[in-house]
C-alpha cells in the first residue's frame, strides 16, 4: 500500500496533466453547443468587455471607411423612399396599419470582437438581452448575410457567422429562385459554398445568391453573394456553387440585428408539427 | 527568486497584449495563426515545479481560448506542450552535470539549440491544436500543412521577439 502512495506521489503531476487534459476536451465539447454552455456565456462577458475597451481605442481609425459605407448604405435606403418613386397608374396603395403589420424590425449594433482566420469563427456584438436580442435572431450587415445570434448576456451577443463549420442557411438564386443551403469549408473567408442544388438547374456566373427567407428568421432577399463557378458533385446529382460572399467579413463594424415580430406564431406552428 | 517571478508576470503580459491586441487580428491565409504567447510556457524557469507549470500552462491556454470564444482548444494545446516540456527539460535544459539553465531562451542556450526546443514543441502545440480545430475540415493532410505552416511562421516570430525584448533581460 505504501509503495502505492510513493508511485502516486512521484507521478502527481502525471494525474494533474491527466485532469487537465479531460477537462479540456469537456469545455470543447461544452462550447461545440453554444447555445446551452453557461460556462461559454460566462467567457464571452469577460470577452466582451475587454475587446468593447479595445475597440473604443480602434474604432476611431476605421472611421472614415465606415463612414463611406453608411453615406452608400443612406443612398440606397433613400432611393426605396416613396419620394423616390414616380406612380405609372392612377391606383392608390394606402398603407394601412391593418392590413400592414410590422414583420421585421432593425436594430443597430457595433462589432466589438470579429474572427475570420479560424474554422469556427464567432463574432460578439454590443447588445444583449437586455436590448432586447435574442438567440436565433438573423443578423446582417449593410454588405449582407452576417449570421446568427447564438447566446446573450446582459449587454452583449454571440453571433455565429457564416464562417463556421455548424452554419447552416436557407437560401435561393435570385433569378430562378431555386433553393439551397448555405455552407462554409473553412478555407477563405471571403468564399462560402451552396449545396443541395440539383444539376437539372443552370447557373451564370456573377448570379446572385440571396436569403429564401424559410429559415432562421432572416428576410427574404437579403444579399448572400455572387455565384463564381459551379461543380457537380460526383454520383450525386447535385451542384457545389462556390460564392462570392457580399459581406467583408473581414471589415465588419456595424451590423443589425433583425427581429421577426411573428417568430412566435411561426414557432408555434413547427413546434405542433415534431 | 523574487526577480524571475516578476520577469515572467511582464514577459506573461507583454505576450498576451502582443497576441490579443495584434497577433489575433493578423490574417496570413487559413494555413497559419500566429501563437506568439507560447513562447511564455517555453521560457518558464526550468526551476518550476511540475504541478505549477501545467496549471501555468493550462490557465495561459484557457485565457486565450475565452478570448477567442471556443473554450478548450488553447488550453489542451498548451497542457500537452508543458507535459512534454517536462520530460524534454529533464533530459537536455538541465543536462545532469554542470549546466542549469534558469530561463531557456536564445541567449542562454546556443541558438540552435534553443530554435530547436521551439520547433520541436511548437510543432507539437500546433498538431495538437489543429487535430481538434480542423481536422473534421480538412483531414490528416490540412492538419500536417497547417502544423508546419504555422510552427515555421512562430518561430521566426519567436526567434525576432528574443531579438528585441530579451537582449538585456538574459545575457
Amino acid at each position: 500500500m505504501n509503495k502505492l502512495f510513493d508511485i502516486l506521489k512521484k507521478y502527481d503531476y502525471v494525474v494533474v496533466f491527466v485532469l487537465l487534459t479531460v477537462l479540456s476536451i469537456v469545455f470543447m465539447s461544452r462550447s461545440t453547443y453554444y447555445h446551452h454552455s453557461r460556462l461559454a456565456a460566462w467567457a464571452g462577458n469577460v470577452a466582451g468587455s475587454w475587446y468593447k475597451g479595445v475597440n473604443g481605442i480602434g474604432g476611431y481609425f476605421g472611421l472614415k471607411k465606415e463612414n463611406d459605407r453608411l453615406a452608400a448604405e443612406n443612398a440606397a435606403l433613400r432611393a426605396q423612399l416613396a419620394e423616390s418613386y414616380i406612380s405609372y397608374t392612377d391606383s392608390v396603395f394606402t398603407v394601412n396599419d391593418t392590413v400592414y403589420r410590422q414583420r421585421y424590425n432593425y436594430t443597430e449594433a457595433q462589432v466589438i470582437k470579429n474572427s475570420w482566420s479560424q474554422q469556427n469563427n464567432f463574432i460578439m456584438i454590443g447588445k444583449g438581452s437586455a436590448q432586447g436580442v435574442e438567440p436565433d435572431m438573423a443578423v446582417i450587415s449593410p454588405g449582407g448575410i452576417v449570421g446568427v445570434v447564438v447566446a446573450t448576456t446582459r449587454n452583449f451577443s454571440t453571433v455565429m457567422p457564416v464562417l463556421h463549420s455548424d452554419s447552416r442557411n436557407s437560401v435561393k438564386v435570385k433569378r430562378t429562385g431555386i433553393n439551397g443551403s448555405l455552407v462554409w469549408d473553412g478555407k477563405d473567408f471571403r468564399y462560402a459554398q451552396v449545396l443541395d442544388v440539383p444539376t437539372t438547374h443552370q447557373f451564370e456566373e456573377g448570379d446572385t445568391i440571396v436569403t429564401s427567407g424559410l429559415a432562421n428568421d432572416f428576410p427574404e432577399g437579403i444579399p448572400v453573394g455572387y455565384v463564381v463557378s459551379a461543380e457537380t458533385l460526383k454520383g450525386t446529382g447535385f451542384y457545389r456553387v462556390r460564392v462570392k460572399l457580399a459581406t467583408e467579413f473581414n471589415k465588419l463594424d456595424h451590423v443589425y440585428i433583425i427581429n421577426n415580430n411573428f417568430r412566435k406564431e411561426q414557432r408555434e406552428l413547427t413546434e405542433d408539427r415534431k | 527568486m523574487k526577480n524571475l517571478v516578476w520577469k515572467n508576470i511582464a514577459r506573461f503580459v507583454l505576450l498576451m497584449l502582443l497576441q490579443l491586441l495584434v497577433l489575433n487580428n493578423v490574417y496570413l491565409g487559413c494555413y497559419v495563426m500566429p501563437m506568439l504567447y507560447v513562447l511564455f510556457i517555453l521560457m518558464l524557469p526550468t526551476s518550476m515545479k511540475r504541478i505549477p507549470l501545467l496549471l501555468a500552462a493550462f490557465g495561459t491556454g484557457l485565457l486565450v481560448d475565452i478570448m477567442s470564444g471556443a473554450l478548450g482548444f488553447h488550453a489542451l494545446a498548451c497542457t500537452v506542450v508543458a507535459m512534454v516540456r517536462i520530460w524534454y527539460a529533464d533530459r537536455i535544459l538541465t543536462r545532469g552535470e554542470n549546466v542549469v539553465i534558469a530561463t531557456p531562451s536564445i541567449y542562454s542556450v546556443t541558438p540552435q539549440f534553443f530554435i530547436s526546443y521551439v520547433m520541436f514543441l511548437l510543432g507539437l502545440f500546433y498538431f495538437v491544436f489543429y487535430l481538434f480545430e480542423i481536422f473534421s475540415f480538412r483531414g490528416f493532410g490540412g492538419v500536417l500543412l497547417a502544423t508546419v505552416c504555422s510552427t515555421l511562421v512562430t518561430t521566426l516570430l519567436i526567434v525576432l521577439y528574443q531579438v528585441i525584448f530579451n537582449k538585456k533581460e538574459e545575457q
